[in-house]
């Protein structure tokens, strides 16, 4: 919208420019920048249009170079250029001078001077467009020249040459001189140190266009990029040094190929070696010589017209050139003598005054020379330009390059190098090429001269003072003649690169950039305790823990160095630890949400807060906070952080995290306080979902929080032994294996937990559980009021476990067994076995109880003796302590059960009888352990024969028959243990004693009743039975009787063997027999019929045709039926 | 934000590099134009001595259809065909940048010795409006692979300096982080239309 009506304004009805172009203007106080910015551009055509409307407009563009936003200035910088230009255009072409001319230039030159100031600008792009504006005002405010390279499209741009020198206004001559100002600011400007890659590049081109333009230029060109190459800025990085020094090439070619620089051929191809040109390449870009030889020709015969056209008093081109050079020259006559000692080289830039000095001598002792060659070198020099200060401060240097001197230079000047190579030096540097040869000198020398030059101390002399000290009073303002004035108050040694005579006010022209010129250059010199305004502490503090939580988020990216870690970790530590609990709280979640990723970061923090809390840290003393702070960080606020720490790392914990994480912290940091062991337990079995898990994680901890820690380790022990009470079997478990390991460990730890659980031993004699095993970290707690199964075991783990390891509590133990209500004694019977099979049999303070055997406590002992008889056999000692208890003092055969295997076998015989009128149950158990059934390893003292036979040799007023017929009868159950053989074994034993036991009958019927293939042996034993007149002892006989029934029919040899009378007898007991033998009789034939007596043929009734036989018969019933009733057998 | 920046691409012959970044900087909405600042087109042939040469202002298409008739199968092997397809679907033909009177805010340039031609072009114009362009080169491998790479780059950089209020005061940092983070070496230049 706003471009089609300047379309319109502007261009096609330009009559209306006049009506409207306040309506357009008004739109510069628009809000939108870009509105703005059409308004500049709406000016800049208008006025181009117009040139009356420049006295009103250019108030505008004055109004908006003070625009806030930047791209409204650019704008109008861009737009003074050719503004600029109509100005000038208007004002030459008018025939009078008006006032509003008058007033157009007066604002043009107030517009001018800020710009020109604004080259200080603290925006980048002002400054380029600063840079650009100057080049075009420059342009037009000089003169053309022949070989000047005009813009492509107007042929005849405008310039000085057309302002006539009549103008009222101002005198060209003036613009000239301020056109060379300028010139020699953007010099200086380029030399700067802080300057921009981007406004370095567009100063370089814009320095090479004025010298294409304006060849006059040339050599402070030349020069300045010469300088420029040889002293980069330091700020640039490494590809914009690449990129300038490409950039410089590029423009060095334009500069080669232009015909006015011959001249300088040399030093521009030197530089282009040295950034890395072939020879080829510059020969290509060189013009041909011939070219150049016509062209100088043509441009001598033009120079030889231009001054027959011009008149001497003529401001032409040819003799302001001729001027220059004079007044070069005459200033270079007459040097002070003193400058000529102040002498300044390449690598000075940190000098020592003894490199100076020596510096100093070098110079001074070829002064003399120098100055006598001079005089005559002097004459040689034919040509004008060659007789600028640097060339010939190039020759002196040449001239001198001696190896001598170049030795000792470089030996002074290595004591001012820097540690370690500059980035820029190994980015900008070639090496060089064709050293030692004349060109290489020469550039060298070229190089020392343009810093002996810059420095001003050539002993050439100074620079030529500038022919017009104010030359820009108007443009300057006072600040910037304030700004000279200050500089000239600075010593002769003051700055970076070299002194500066202190009679020079202005900047010395092509300075590479001492420290002093860039101010000029910079905005300010920015004080950084000015421009900050101090924050208060709240201010600081939350800066810094903002600081602190961005800090955190990146901590864990991945792209992060090592190094970067630590220091970022460093750094978030100490920051937390200057700040206090509230203030760290949401960045302290954020940590303890996820301990495992910040595990070193908590570690470190712990760390920083102690070294505040003991004011170790520099830190502390540094912020100055550290008087404050020592009183705030106590150090009970180290004790709350670290709990704040296990409180809440503690609920998230898994076993694995525990072991790595908590235990890590814990164990490794500068100081465990009470409250922290206590809040871990407290913790850990506060949290109701896995608290069990929790304490067990916790056991090992504490276990070396006890060991390692000994300022906490007493009252870890106690917990430590408290929770050993603890309700839960697993908690409980945990915690007694690492009480266990303590004790194995031993030393103090050790004793304490001894105490502890002797203290918790006597808890028993209590008559109800005490008030320690009721709390809440116990996992009890409301109190009970009797003891009860639960209560009892967990109050005797402890000491349980101790016991094998403190074999003397077992006498507390015995004690307590015996005081204790009766739940308890339970309880310890059946904890026992554990414990005391661990401290064996042949522990001596068992034995000693064995031997005392307190009163009341004799099941304990016989319990104890049990337990260890259980697995192996009785040792002697124990044999021994039991058996002298036995015979002493308690003569229960009980005692002696376990040790049985241990006893002799006439002591077992001895007290057989007792044994077996126990429980069935014990005798079980007693034969068992007399026959080896439950036994691994060694032999009993009585054999199973030799226990049978004892058993039927227990005399009868000792032991009635019915208890003893009990124990045989557990003996021919087992038959595994009681074979035949055994059996076989046994009756022959019993058949040798003198007399025949009453049960032996009864063991032969039962041997044949289980084994029927040893009736052939009982054969032979009834037999043997009737040689010892069997039939003496009434009840053997009625057995003998009742097995040879149970033996027929083979009982018949035997009964055959019988006397008579007693055959008789037992037929009147039995007809079953008789009956036997009947049969067995009348199988016979009667050949053996006649072996067998006729009184037995009588007997059996074979010889039946006889009634005899039956009186026979009926006679010797008769004493038959006086036997006695037969045994009841069972 | 100044999404309004002119964006030019430029490589020698604008037919892979900077068609490839043309395309996905005309894809991100950005104003771009391509070019190519060699003396020929010149395309690979079938052998490396007997390469392809077309004059500049001949069409993609037409050089498609080119390279179609003289081997299809080569030319659909080693891409060339596809690119081409690519190429006219985004502009007629092939652009000289020193044939082009536009101007620009931005040039990127896809190798030294192109970034030296621009340069060298508008080294030839004495400036008149005074109007800053930024030259940028990124070196670029001339390949499919690499140009893709390259165009990926070229686009991040284009969108980190449209975010920038300003430009001209910006960019020295702006390409320094850019080049931090590619890992390559840039150079950069300013000229002035």
């Amino acid at each position: 919208m706003l471009s089609q009506v300047q379309e319109l304004v502007v261009h096609r009805q330009p009559d209306l420019l006049d009506t409207f172009y306040e309506e357009v203007v008004a739109f510069q106080s628009d809000k939108n920048s870009d509105v703005r910015k059409w308004v500049v551009g709406f000016i800049e055509e208008a006025c181009k249009k117009d040139g009356r409307m420049l006295p009103l407009l250019l108030p505008n563009v004055q109004l908006l170079l003070e625009d806030g936003t930047v791209s409204v200035v650019k704008r109008c910088v861009q737009a003074t250029a050719p503004l600029h230009k109509c100005t000038l255009v208007w004002v030459t072409s008018a025939h009078t001078i008006t006032s509003d001319m008058e007033l157009a230039w007066i604002i043009l030159t107030g517009i001018k001077s800020k710009v020109t100031a604004m080259i200080d600008h603290e925006n980048d792009g002002v400054r380029t467009q600063v840079i650009k504006c100057m080049e075009s005002m420059i342009l037009v405010q000089s003169y053309s020249e022949t070989t000047s390279v005009h813009r492509e499209r107007e042929n005849v741009p405008f310039c000085l040459d057309r302002v006539p020198l009549t103008l009222k206004l101002t005198r060209p001559r003036k613009l000239e001189d301020e056109a060379k100002q300028m010139v020699q600011k953007l010099v200086s400007f380029l030399g700067s140190i802080h300057i921009s890659s981007v406004n370095l590049m567009t100063c370089m081109s814009s320095l090479v266009i004025l010298a294409r333009a304006r060849p006059i230029f040339l050599p402070s060109v030349v020069q300045s990029l010469e300088l420029l190459h040889a002293n980069l800025p330091p700020t640039l990085s490494k590809s914009q040094v690449n990129s300038v020094r490409k950039h410089l090439k590029l423009q060095l070619i334009n500069l080669l190929k232009h015909p006015s620089a011959c001249d300088f051929h040399d030093n521009i191809i030197t530089v282009l070696t040295d950034l890395g040109m072939s020879s080829s390449e510059i020969n290509k870009a060189v013009p041909n010589r011939e070219e150049i030889r016509r062209q100088a020709k043509k441009r001598e015969r033009a120079k030889a017209a231009a001054v027959a056209k011009k008149e001497d008093g003529n401001e032409g081109s040819a003799r302001k050139r001729a001027r220059l050079s004079n007044s070069t020259l005459t200033s270079n006559k007459d040097i002070p003598e003193d400058h000529k000692n102040t002498i300044k080289s390449k690598n000075t830039s940190q000098d020592t005054p003894s490199t100076l000095a020596s510096l100093t001598k070098i110079k001074t002792e070829t002064i003399d020379s120098k100055k006598i060659e001079d005089e005559g070198g002097e004459d040689d020099e034919k040509e004008e330009t060659a007789g600028t200060l640097l060339d010939m401060t190039t020759k002196w240097v040449l001239r001198r390059l001696t190896i001598d001197n170049v030795t000792e230079l470089v030996m002074t000047s290595m004591l001012s190098l820097p540690p370690t190579m500059p980035g820029l030096f190994s980015a900008g540097y070639t090496p060089v090429s064709g050293a030692g040869t004349l060109q290489q000198k020469q550039q060298l020398s070229r190089l020392l001269a343009s810093q002996l030059v810059a420095a001003n101390v050539s002993p050439m002399g100074q620079l030529p003072p500038q022919t017009s000290v104010a030359p820009m009073a108007e443009g300057l303002t006072e600040e910037d003649i304030q700004r000279l004035g200050d500089s000239d108050d600075e010593g002769p040694f003051v700055s970076f690169l070299g002194s500066r005579p202190p009679n020079l006010s202005a900047p010395p022209p092509a300075l590479p950039a001492p420290i002093l010129a860039p101010i000029r250059h910079k905005i300010q010199a920015v004080k950084l305790s000015e421009v900050t305004p101090v924050l208060s502490e709240q201010q600081q503090r939350s800066l810094s823990i903002c600081l602190v939580r961005n800090l955190l988020r990146s901590y864990h990216f991945n792209n992060l160095s090592q190094l970067d870690k630590k220091h970022r970790m460093h750094m978030i530590a100490k920051l937390l630890a200057f700040s206090s609990a509230d203030e760290i709280r949401g960045v302290e979640d954020t940590m303890l949400q996820d301990p495992s990723k910040y595990c070193d970061l908590i570690e470190l923090w712990i760390f920083c807060v102690h070294s505040a809390t003991c004011d170790f840290s520099q830190l502390a003393r540094i912020t100055g906070r550290s008087h404050k702070k020592k009183v705030l960080t106590s150090k009970q606020e180290y004790d709350d952080m670290l709990v704040r720490v296990v409180r809440s790392i503690v609920p998230q914990c898994t076993e694995q995290t525990y072991r790595d994480l908590l235990s890590r912290l814990l164990l490794s940091c500068p100081a465990v306080p009470v409250t922290v062991v206590s809040a871990l337990v407290e913790c850990a079995v506060s949290d109701n979902n896995n608290s069990s898990a929790l304490v067990c994680y916790s056991a090992p901890l504490l276990r070396d929080l006890a060991l390692w820690r000994s300022n906490v380790a007493t009252h870890t022990l106690a917990l430590l032994c408290s929770l050993a009470m603890h309700s839960d079997d697993q908690v409980r478990k945990a915690i007694l294996q690492e009480a266990e390991a303590i004790l194995l460990i031993g030393g103090s730890q050790a004793e304490s937990i001894m105490s502890a659980g002797r203290r918790q031993l006597l808890y028993l004699e209590q008559p109800e559980p005490p008030d320690a095993m009721f709390a809440e970290f116990l996992g009890r707690p409301t109190k009970l009021e009797e003891w009860d199964e639960a209560t009892v075991k967990a109050c005797l783990d402890l000491p349980l476990t101790i016991l094998p390891l403190h074999e003397a509590l077992v006498h507390d133990l015995a004690l307590v067994y015996i005081k204790t209500v009766n739940e308890a004694k339970r309880g310890i019977l059946r904890l026992l076995e554990g414990p005391v099979s661990l401290m064996g049999m042949d522990s001596p303070q068992l034995l000693a109880l064995v031997r005392s055997t307190p009163k009341g406590s004799e099941t304990l002992i016989t319990r104890i003796i049990h337990i260890l008889t259980e697995k192996a056999p009785p040792s002697e000692a124990l044999v021994c302590q039991v058996r002298e208890l036995y015979n002493r003092r308690v003569s229960d055969v009980r005692f002696l059960i376990p040790v049985l295997t241990g006893l002799s076998k006439k002591e077992i015989i001895a007290v057989l009888h007792k044994l077996i009128k126990l429980n069935p149950h014990v005798v079980k158990e007693v034969f068992n352990r007399l026959w080896g059934v439950a036994l691994d390893s060694g032999t009993s003292p009585l054999s199973p024969v030799e226990l049978l036979v004892a058993l039927h040799l227990i005399e009868a007023d000792k032991c009635d028959v019915k208890t003893v017929i009990k124990a045989t009868g557990l003996c021919f159950q087992e038959r595994s243990i009681y074979t035949a053989e055994v059996l076989a074994e046994v009756l022959q034993q019993l058949l040798d004693e003198p007399v025949i036991p009453t049960l032996f009958m009864r063991t032969v019927i039962m041997t044949l009743t289980h084994h029927p293939q040893l009736l052939s042996l009982i054969i032979s034993v009834l037999l043997k039975l009737i040689e010892k007149k069997v039939w003496e002892q009434p009840k053997i006989w009625e057995g003998f009787v009742k097995c040879c029934e149970r033996a027929s029919p083979q009982c018949v040899a035997v009964l055959l063997q019988l006397p008579i009378q007693q055959l008789s007898d037992a037929f009147e007991a039995s007809s079953m027999l008789k009956n036997t033998l009947a049969t067995h009789i009348k199988s016979l034939t009667k050949h053996q019929k006649s072996s067998i007596g006729l009184d037995v043929l009588a007997l059996v009734g074979a010889l039946d045709e006889t009634p005899d036989d039956q009186d026979r018969a009926a006679a010797t019933t008769a004493p038959v039926r006086e036997i006695p009733a037969p045994l009841q057998l069972a | 934000m100044s999404l309004d920046l002119r964006f030019a691409v430029s490589c020698s012959s604008n037919m892979n590099r900077s068609m490839e970044a043309h395309a996905m900087l005309q894809k991100k909405g950005f104003k771009v134009r391509s070019f190519g600042t060699g003396d020929k087109v010149k395309l690979p042939g079938p052998g490396p001595d007997k390469p392809n040469c077309y004059e500049f202002g001949t069409s993609y298409d037409f050089i498609y259809k080119d390279l179609l008739n003289k081997d299809k199968a080569l030319y659909t092997q080693n891409g060339l065909l596809h690119m081409l397809d690519r190429n006219r679907r985004i502009k007629d033909g092939p652009e000289r940048f020193q044939d082009c009177t536009d101007k620009f805010d931005i040039i990127l340039t896809c190798e030294e010795k192109v970034y030296d031609q621009v340069l060298e072009f508008l080294e030839c114009h004495i400036p008149e409006e005074n109007n800053p362009v930024h030259i940028i080169n990124i070196d670029i491998q001339d390949n499919h692979e690499e140009a893709t790479i390259g165009a990926f780059m070229i686009c991040e950089l284009a969108l980190l300096l449209s975010s920038s209020d300003d430009l001209d005061n910006d960019i020295d940092e702006l390409l320094h982080e850019f080049e931090n983070k590619c890992q390559r070496n840039i150079l950069h230049c300013v000229q002035f239309y």
